[in-house]
């Protein structure tokens, strides 16, 4: 089992990937969520139900994946509680 | 004690990594800093990751034209990791939003709301830097 430590230590990485092919991402998943781990999509669904059931199929962990959503080409998001 | 913020230039938001723990459960996952939140929110698909019950009814929130219901929960505990390797444990609640409604498109629209560290984490003594033309964004906590 991964430490704290060695567990975000991977998921900094998996996020500064995520980011830095975040345009690729987008035009293959556009509207998805994705799953991170090791620098790759391991599943892709378009809820977190489904994608957690791809992921138990695939025998992967979820806990130690990133998951992230993935939104439209010119769509932001802005947040502040009204 | 540093603890470093990422600048995602596609989304135009900071995110740090996490791990999120409850008494049962951990998984790694990752915050969009929001200081006009005024609570951290954890967002849906996290909270069944991690199992935890929608049962404690908090307030009412709305972001952007949407309302949802908040449900807080306890006994979360926040870990990040320091620039010098170490562990930060940070024990404070979260709100996890639901919609009044369960039709699939509102489900998907709670999918897209991020994890947000909110105002109240940085009441728990972090001070936070934000210097994006030199790409420095950290929070730091003195050590007791």
């Amino acid at each position: 089992m991964l430490t704290n430590i060695q567990l975000l230590s991977f998921s900094e990485e998996n996020l500064e990937w995520f980011n830095d092919n975040f345009n690729e991402i987008q035009e293959k998943y556009t509207n998805r969520i994705v799953a991170i781990k090791d620098k790759m999509i391991v599943a892709s669904a378009s809820n977190i139900n489904s994608l957690l059931d791809i992921l138990k199929e695939k025998d992967i962990d979820s806990s130690e994946v990133l998951i992230e959503t993935i939104t439209p080409k010119n769509e932001i998001v802005i947040l502040s509680r009204l | 004690m540093k603890i470093k913020v990422l600048f995602n230039k596609n989304k135009r938001v900071l995110q740090v990594p996490a791990i999120f723990q409850t008494p049962h459960k951990r998984i790694v996952s990752d915050f969009v800093i929001d200081t006009g939140s005024p609570w951290t929110i954890l967002n849906y698909s996290d909270s069944i990751r991690l199992g935890i019950p929608h049962d404690n009814k908090s307030e009412i929130i709305r972001i952007g034209s949407k309302t949802y219901q908040s449900y807080v929960f306890n006994k979360f505990n926040i870990v990040f990791k320091s620039t010098n390797n170490e562990e930060i444990v940070t024990e404070m609640p979260i709100r996890v939003l639901k919609s009044y409604s369960s039709k699939i498109n509102e489900l998907e629209n709670l999918d897209r709301i991020p994890n947000l560290l909110g105002i109240d984490f940085l009441e728990k003594g972090f001070s936070f830097l934000c210097d994006l033309s030199n790409n420095d964004i950290h929070f730091q906590k003195a050590i007791n």
